[in-house]
Order: C-alpha cells, then structure tokens, then sequence
C-alpha cells in the first residue's frame, strides 16, 4: 500500500526548497559585484532580475510552506532531486537574459551542466561573454562540486538528523563530522583554502603566459573552480587549449586530481595522518586503473603515430585521460580530433576511464574508486574462496580510513551502482543513436554526461535535437545524484497520484 | 613505492614492443607528406578542424576575429582567430601583430585579420599544439568598441521584482514569530 | 598553531601524491615512446 503524501509533507519539501533557493540567490551577488567593477551593465541587470525572482521565489516558499518539522528520509530525498532542478532552473537565467544562448533549454542544459560539475557546453560566441557571465557559469560549477546542500547545510539549518537525510539524498555517504552542519563547514574550507592557492598558481601562469595581470587572475579563478570540482568549463571555446601553456596545463592536472579526493581523506590527511594518502583503497584504485587505462591510450595512439615524442603524448593522451579519470572534461585538442585522429582502442580507453571517475564524496562522478576497489576485492576474495579448503573462515578486508571488514552489503551496493551507472551509459549511447550519431561517439558522448565528465567527441553542440539535450540534461542529473534521490521523487509522484 | 615503479616499467616494456608490431602495420597507410610549398587554400576552421591530418603541413589562409589575449612569449605571440565555425590558434613573430588594436571580448570586437600559413596537426615541438605558423597576416577590418544598450523592459522587470521581494520580505518576518 | 602546520603539511602530501601519479604517466609515456 502506498501512502500519499500529506499536506505537511509537501510543507517540509517546500520549505527546504526556500532556504535552498534564498542560498543560491546570494552567489549571484557575486557575478553582480563583477560586472559593476567591470562597468557590464547589461549583465549586471540580468543578475539583478534573476537574484530578485530567486529571492521572491524563496521567501514565498518559506512563507507558504513554514514549518518546524524535521525532514525524513523521503523529504531528504524528495527536497534534494527538486533542488537540483530548481537551482538549474533558476541558474540559467541570467545565462538566458545574456542572449548568448539560442533557447532557455540551452541555457538549463549549460546550468545543469555547471551544477552537476559536467561541463559540456551549448554556448554561442564565448569569447564575447561579459565577466559576470563567465563567473557564473564557474560558479555553478563551485557550487555545485560542493553541493547545493552542503551550501544549506552550512548556513541555513540547524544540525540533526534532518540535515544528515539533506546530506545523504545528495550522494554523499560520508560522514567527516559528528556534526553535519560542521562537516559541510570543513568542505567549504577545504575548497576555500585551496581556491587561494589554486587561483594564485594558475593566475601566475597564466601571466607567465602573457596574459595580463588581472585578466591572469579571473583566469586562473575560474579555472580554478572548474578543476577542483572537475566540471571542466572555460572562459573560452578552445577550452584549455586557449592558453597554449604546459605550466598552466601542469597546474590544472594537479588540481584536477585533488577536486578527485574523497573529502573524508582531505580531512584525515588535514588531520595529521598523512600516510592515510597511500594506504586508502581509493587513491590506490586511482593510480591503479590511471596506469593501466594510460596504457590502453598509448597503444591505440601509437597505433597510427597521433602524436610524436614523448612531450605531445604526455600533453594530449594523459592529459586527456587524467581529465577522463577525474571527470573534469578539461580538454586540449578539438572535439572533432577525438573521432579523426584517435583510433577506438584509445577513445576505448577515455570511456573506460569516464565511465570509472574519482573517488566518492568528491566532486568527481561515474562509478567511482571505492566501488571498484570493492568490486576487485570482492573478485579476489572469490577467487580465495574457490582454491581454499571447504573448511576455511575467510575475511576479505578493505583500508578506507580505517581497516574495514568487506560485508556482503557492501558488496552488493557496489555491483548494484556499477550496474545502474553502465545501463545508464548505455541508455544515453542508444538515445544517441536513435538521433543518427554512430555508436563509439553516442556511448563516449552518453558516458560523458551521466559520469558528469565533459569531455565531448563533437556530439554536443547547439545543433543538437532537443530529445538529446533534454535526455543529457537527465542523464546529468541522475549521474549526480546517483539515481536513489530521482527514483524516490518518481516514487512520491506516484504516489501523490495513486496512493491513499 | 618501489613495486609501483617496477610494474610501471615492466608494463611500458610490454606495450612497446606490443605497440611497435601495431605501428609498423599501420605505417605505409598514412602517407602524409608536407605540402609547405604548394599554393595556399582559404579555409574555415571547421574545413581545417574536421580534416586536420590532411591540411597538416600545407599552407593554408584563415581569416577571422581576433579574441582574447595577445600571448607574448619571446620573439613570437600566441593569438587565437575565430570565425563562425571555431577558433584557430596562430604562432605569429612579434612583428606581424604589432598592427592588431582590438582584440575581441564583451566590449570590443576585434580585427579582422587574414593569416597566410602553415598548419601543424600536432607539432612535436610544440609539445603537440595545432596550429597555424603565420608567413602573412592582413589587416581585413579594423575592429571597434561595442556599444550595449540598457534594455528599458529589464529596468521594468526589475524595478517590479524589487518590489515583489520587498512585500515578501516584510511579510516573512511579520508571519514568522506568530506562527513560531 | 599545531592544526595550521597539520593543514599545510596535508595539503602538501596531496600535492606530492597528485605530482607522483602525473610523474609516473609521464614515465609510462616516456618509455613507450622510446621504443
């Protein structure tokens, strides 16, 4: 029997979406700040319009819907799917109003690409995008790596187990913090320390580069925010390329790997137990399935000589990979190149490598590195099993933090992620399909999307049918939420319809 | 640390030789040779971009805005040209940029230049950059600062919404302590 | 103090490890393309 959602049930849902939406509105103060110091007018009122109709949707939803009831797990849930849909929503109007977006579906494709920290883009004439606009863009990408609710969570709501149902319905199952307003405090801080470090480098290599000064700096900040949450957005069309800089390229490659690290270990690391970097089974799943995935790369380029030397392998083929792996996207050939150029062993490789991300409770998407550290343990544990006497008692363990002991539950929600994610892979390349685009470039395209990645083959453009930028925008969606959130908000749609 | 770096050395040895046997199959199928001395062809950066092994070495002439940032590095300048299909990167000596004014961003649009080149897919000196190394670069269009007029229906649409979140505002904090 | 030196010799461990994987791709790469 299912029950029906309640009045106060959607009273909950509602007002927590408020406090998410009056959240959201003060980042745009940001961009605002930037285009009155820039003197873009036009751009300033664009944000001023949409921080206004945030601010007046927010309020009216926290008036309509004030409550004093904790969230359950189904609001949690409920409240975490609706607020990514919302803040795409609304972050895409200021990029609507800019006028450098053909539809408003361009424009939610690109703000749910930056929230969801993808970075495929439907973007027309970049290079001609005002400051405050680019800002954005990034900052979606920053707000979004964190998490929307991580973004409530610090300011908005008191901690308890209401706010811990917010912090899980969003994909993260760790828990730093006894308290989670302090544990969504810590992410912020890792984010906000390593954005003045990150900003300063990239800034001073960019200048190094010849850029301006200034210019280096708002460079190197949004850059920045696109590494470290891995969305893979620049301020120009060429992406990274743009800058024709192995420092800055260097830089962002040490970025982008650091946005990949769960924030449990940035925060055991932080803590003092520095060893913990080379014993947790994710960061040597990481090095692991990089090195092997680099070599499938490096015999398909080397089948048809792609790159010559040492340096230009190095530059193109890990870059690339290493941007797969993490699921930045950030990219330093044409999009056109990766179906010309390189054979489909080494585009096999970047899907592999897309497909499998970084490690959990990071910015990073896909699979991710736990999964399939638990997945090869529980394969060698099998294997154990098989060659060793009927009798025997075998513990299979796992180093994550602390010594684990591997549990069938665990087992069971690794291979049952790892099957969602690849039908999803899947669901994406036959939509691709169905558009007329040949498989390899449909499944690289689809797996891009879903495992929040960025990289795109060509498939991606303002031309695209309108059936596949809505399907990429849900595989986006999904892919970040991994799926629990999306299913129980179908279900409590259904239900509203059908239960009693 | 040590066993990382032995598998590390023992799986490139293994892909070499691996690798080594697919090359030379695949060798005397990609004859490309440099066509640095035939006449150039004017090209769009789509043209260029979608068969780049092919214009790989050839002169080429691509003419477009130029956006951005001038990139000084040494005697030569990086600058990125775009038309309406794409951008293309150009390696030009300092010399042949000193004539550049406008550069395109949100306030300006930049010249139109015409650049005479050879295109490079990946060159291996450059660290594998695609790009096109400028012989002669014209002056098309001398770009200009862009004027952006204040939309009058923005200025309504805000000035209403200011007072939406005004009234709202008010009645969020005359509602809340009754109800609390 | 003690949490502000612990901050900076993690962020510097993260670093290390980060170079570390660029290093041994660069490596890997390097080898390969030897031969």
């Amino acid at each position: 029997m299912i029950l029906r959602p309640q009045l106060k049930d959607l009273k909950v849902v509602g007002f927590y979406l408020g406090k998410m939406i009056l959240g959201l509105s003060l980042f745009m103060i940001i961009p605002m700040i930037v285009s009155l110091i820039a003197r873009e007018l036009n751009p300033l009122l664009d944000f001023l319009i949409s921080f206004l109709f945030c601010v007046s949707a927010g309020l009216l939803l926290h008036i309509a819907c004030y409550t004093t009831k904790d969230p359950q797990w189904s609001h949690g849930m409920v409240v975490i799917s609706l607020a990514w849909l919302l803040a795409a929503l609304l972050g895409a109007v200021p990029l609507f109003l800019s006028g450098h977006w053909n539809s408003f579906l361009d424009a939610f494709f690109d703000a749910m690409s930056g929230l969801s920290t993808t970075g495929l883009t439907l973007v027309q004439d970049q290079s001609h995008l005002s400051y405050g606009h680019q800002l954005w863009r990034h900052l979606l990408a920053f707000i979004g790596g964190q998490g929307i609710v991580i973004v409530i969570l610090a300011f908005f709501v008191r901690g308890g187990s209401g706010a811990f149902r917010l912090y899980i319905g969003e994909a993260r199952d760790e828990r730093l913090l006894p308290n989670i307003r302090r544990t969504a405090q810590f992410i912020w801080v890792v984010s906000l320390v390593y954005l003045v470090l990150g900003t300063l480098v990239l800034g001073l290599a960019a200048f190094g580069g010849g850029i301006s000064f200034w210019k280096a700096m708002f460079h190197g900040v949004c850059i920045f925010m696109a590494a470290f949450d891995t969305a893979g957005f620049a301020p120009h069309s060429q992406n990274i390329m743009y800058y024709h800089n192995p420092a800055f390229e260097l830089t962002t490659l040490v970025i982008m790997i650091l946005g990949a690290i769960n924030f449990k270990l940035h925060y055991t690391v932080w803590s003092g137990q520095r060893w913990e970097i080379w014993r947790n089974i994710e960061t040597r799943s990481f090095v692991a399935v990089i090195l092997a995935l680099f070599a499938l790369v490096v015999l398909g380029l080397n089948q048809t000589k792609v790159y010559d030397g040492a340096v230009s392998m190095f530059r193109k083929g890990f870059y690339h990979l290493l941007s797969a792996q993490t699921g930045t996207g950030f990219q330093v050939i044409y999009s056109d190149q990766f179906v010309s150029e390189w054979t489909s062993l080494s585009m096999a490789g970047l899907i592999l490598a897309m497909s499998l991300g970084g490690c959990v409770c990071s910015t990073a998407g896909a699979i991710k590195m736990l999964r399939i550290g638990i997945i090869a343990k529980t394969f060698m544990a099998d294997v154990r099993r098989y060659i060793s006497p009927p009798s025997a008692v075998l513990i299979e363990k796992l180093h994550h933090i602390k010594q684990l002991i591997l549990t069938e539950a665990q087992m069971r929600s690794a291979c049952l992620m790892t099957i969602a994610y690849v039908f999803v892979y899947l669901l994406g390349a036959v939509a691709g399909m169905l558009c007329g685009y040949p498989f390899m470039e449909s499944l690289f395209e689809s797996t891009s999307a879903a495992g929040n990645v960025g990289l795109s083959c060509g498939i991606t453009s303002p031309t695209m049918p309108a059936a596949l930028k809505i399907t990429y925008i849900v595989l986006m969606w999904a892919g970040r939420l991994e799926f629990m959130s999306i299913f129980v908000l179908i279900g409590s749609a259904v239900a509203l319809m059908k239960g009693r | 640390m040590r066993r990382t770096l032995g598998l590390v050395i023992f799986m490139a040895v293994v892909l070499s030789i691996a690798g080594r046997s697919f090359a030379e199959k695949q060798k005397s199928a990609d004859p490309l040779s440099p066509k640095s001395t035939q006449r150039p062809v004017t090209l769009t950066s789509q043209e260029i971009i979608r068969k780049t092994k092919y214009w790989d070495g050839r002169r080429v002439i691509f003419k477009g805005e130029a956006i951005g940032d001038l990139m000084p590095r040494g005697d030569y300048v990086w600058l990125n040209v775009q038309d309406d299909f794409g951008t293309i990167a150009i390696w030009a000596p300092q010399k042949m940029v000193q004539m550049v004014e406008y550069i395109g961003d949100y306030k300006n649009r930049g010249d139109t230049l015409e650049i005479e080149g050879q295109f490079f897919r990946a060159d291996p000196k450059k660290g594998g950059e695609s790009y096109v190394l400028a012989q002669r670069i014209k002056l098309i269009d001398r770009g200009y600062p862009t004027t952006h007029t204040l939309s009058p229906l923005k200025i309504e649409v805000t000035v209403l919404l200011l007072m939406a979140a005004v009234v709202l505002g008010f009645l969020r904090f005359r509602i809340k302590p009754k109800t609390e | 103090m003690h949490r502000l030196k612990n901050m900076a010799l993690g962020i510097a461990t993260e670093i290390i490890y980060a170079l570390l994987i660029i290093g041994l791709g660069g490596i890997l790469g390097s080898i390969v393309i030897l031969f």
